[in-house]
């Protein structure tokens, strides 16, 4: 009993001090209660150690059940196939070749308006469809006026969305090397308060 | 600095047996450079993400077949405001801020990154062995794979080798017994580059494929000009679309 009384003493005043090391309460009297009272209080951290249940616990599965547990098919990698044994093989073609070739023209699994075009993380959206317009524009005038129509749909949202929502991306157009490097007319000065402001 | 010349043996291919038939001077630069790992991590990223093409496309509001009617009063109903079927909330509806249409990784890192890369791997390799130097590859002397197989035993190649000629034309008696085990593997010397120097155990160099590789990286890395020369693509444009003439449809654009 004595014993017990003890440990319980003890467990108690660990617990406490514990607690008051991971204080969340204010000791300054405040006019409004402490807002930090009403959120849980982290005793273990997310953490608790099974002593009496060590390792992983099995899967729940039903005993006996003869319907296979659904998992993704078993596939074998071949890391010598023919592709696979030459992956990049005229990834440097350019310095080490006779100076007539380079990787960006030799990307036929894309499609030739893509190819050799600066990536997704370069280029956003709204310049590669630009490019894709003035390369097709004619052809789909002619040909498809519905997906005309979506393009030009798509383009002038986006358009909107870089005008009015977004800072100044066209620096960074820039770089890209797509244009002949022309003095920047459109410069968007988003320090000024409105496009009416004198400079 | 370096004050003394750097060198390797030369074997031959003839014999089963490694024999030594030469000695050959190594260009500091390109063998005794300092191990820039990093470097070597952006060429091999750069060597797996540049080819990468994304060909989804998620549809928007906009882009999905009706959807113009109000499905609902607005008021009164009890249920949600709700303009179009279409809208992102609906199931069957469009994407909003979805995977946008064919889309590349494309970019090229620079130059002087990439030749970097080539020497580091390269002075790994030959420091832990892994580079060899053969007088040619076109005097295989049989006929039988089991011969080259033998051979990689008896110099302890490792399992997979990767042989580097001057040009694209190799000895038939080396290419019969290449195309019966997929590890090994011939290539040109145009056709180098690092994630294959990191994942063959063994590269092997012929003697006019080592001179003309030292030859074109000392070029590329004292030529006069712009150290980065970037890659634009205004300057590649037109020949990249002339020679993709025949493959657009007569009718049709391709699908973006």
């Amino acid at each position: 009993m004595l014993r017990n009384s003890l440990t319980s003493d003890l467990a108690q005043s660990v617990l406490r001090q514990s607690q008051r090391f991971l204080h969340n309460q204010s000791s300054i009297p405040r006019p409004v209660d402490d807002r930090e009272k009403k959120h849980r209080n982290h005793s273990d951290m997310g953490y608790r150690f099974r002593y009496h249940q060590m390792g992983v616990d099995p899967l729940p599965r039903i005993p006996n059940c003869r319907i296979p547990v659904p998992k993704p098919d078993y596939t074998i990698r071949d890391s010598w196939s023919k592709s696979q044994a030459h992956f990049g093989q005229n990834d440097y073609i350019d310095i080490l070749g006779d100076g007539s070739l380079h990787p960006a023209l030799l990307q036929y699994h894309c499609p030739p308006w893509l190819r050799g075009f600066p990536g997704k993380k370069r280029a956003n959206e709204l310049v590669k469809l630009i490019h894709y317009r003035n390369l097709y524009a004619d052809k789909m005038k002619e040909n498809m006026p519905r997906r005309w129509h979506e393009l030009c749909k798509r383009i002038k949202f986006l358009l909107m969305h870089h005008n009015y929502d977004k800072q100044d991306e066209l620096s960074a157009e820039r770089k890209l090397g797509l244009w002949e490097p022309i003095p920047d007319y459109f410069y968007k000065d988003k320090s000024r308060r409105s496009w009416k402001d004198p400079v | 600095m370096f004050f003394f010349q750097f060198k390797a043996f030369v074997s031959t291919l003839k014999e089963k047996q490694e024999t030594r038939v030469g000695i050959v001077d190594l260009h500091p630069d390109i063998f005794r450079v300092s191990p820039r790992i990093d470097i070597l991590h952006q060429n091999v990223v750069w060597q797996q993400k540049y080819r990468n093409v994304i060909l989804t496309k998620q549809l928007t509001r906009a882009e999905m077949p009706g959807g113009g009617r109000k499905p609902w009063p607005q008021k009164r109903t009890g249920r949600s405001h709700a303009g179009s079927i279409r809208t992102h909330q609906f199931i069957r509806g469009g994407f909003s801020k979805g995977v946008r249409g064919p889309t590349n990784f494309f970019y090229i890192l620079p130059n002087q990154k990439r030749i970097m890369g080539l020497c580091t791997a390269l002075t790994i390799k030959l420091a832990q062995n892994g580079v060899q130097f053969v007088d040619s590859l076109n005097e295989f002397p049989e006929n039988d794979p089991k011969f080259l197989f033998d051979m990689a035993e008896e110099r302890n190649w490792g399992y997979s080798v990767l042989f580097i000629n001057d040009n694209d034309k190799v000895g038939s008696n080396l290419v019969a017994c290449c195309e019966e085990y997929p590890w090994f593997n011939i290539m040109p010397i145009y056709g180098l580059n690092v994630f294959s120097i990191l994942k063959y155990d063994t590269v092997i160099l012929s003697i006019p494929a080592l001179k003309i590789l030292e030859e074109r990286l000392l070029k590329h890395m004292h030529q006069t000009g712009p150290i980065n020369k970037k890659f634009k693509y205004i300057e590649w444009k037109e020949r990249i679309l002339n020679e993709a003439e025949g493959e657009d449809h007569p009718k049709w654009t391709p699908f973006v």
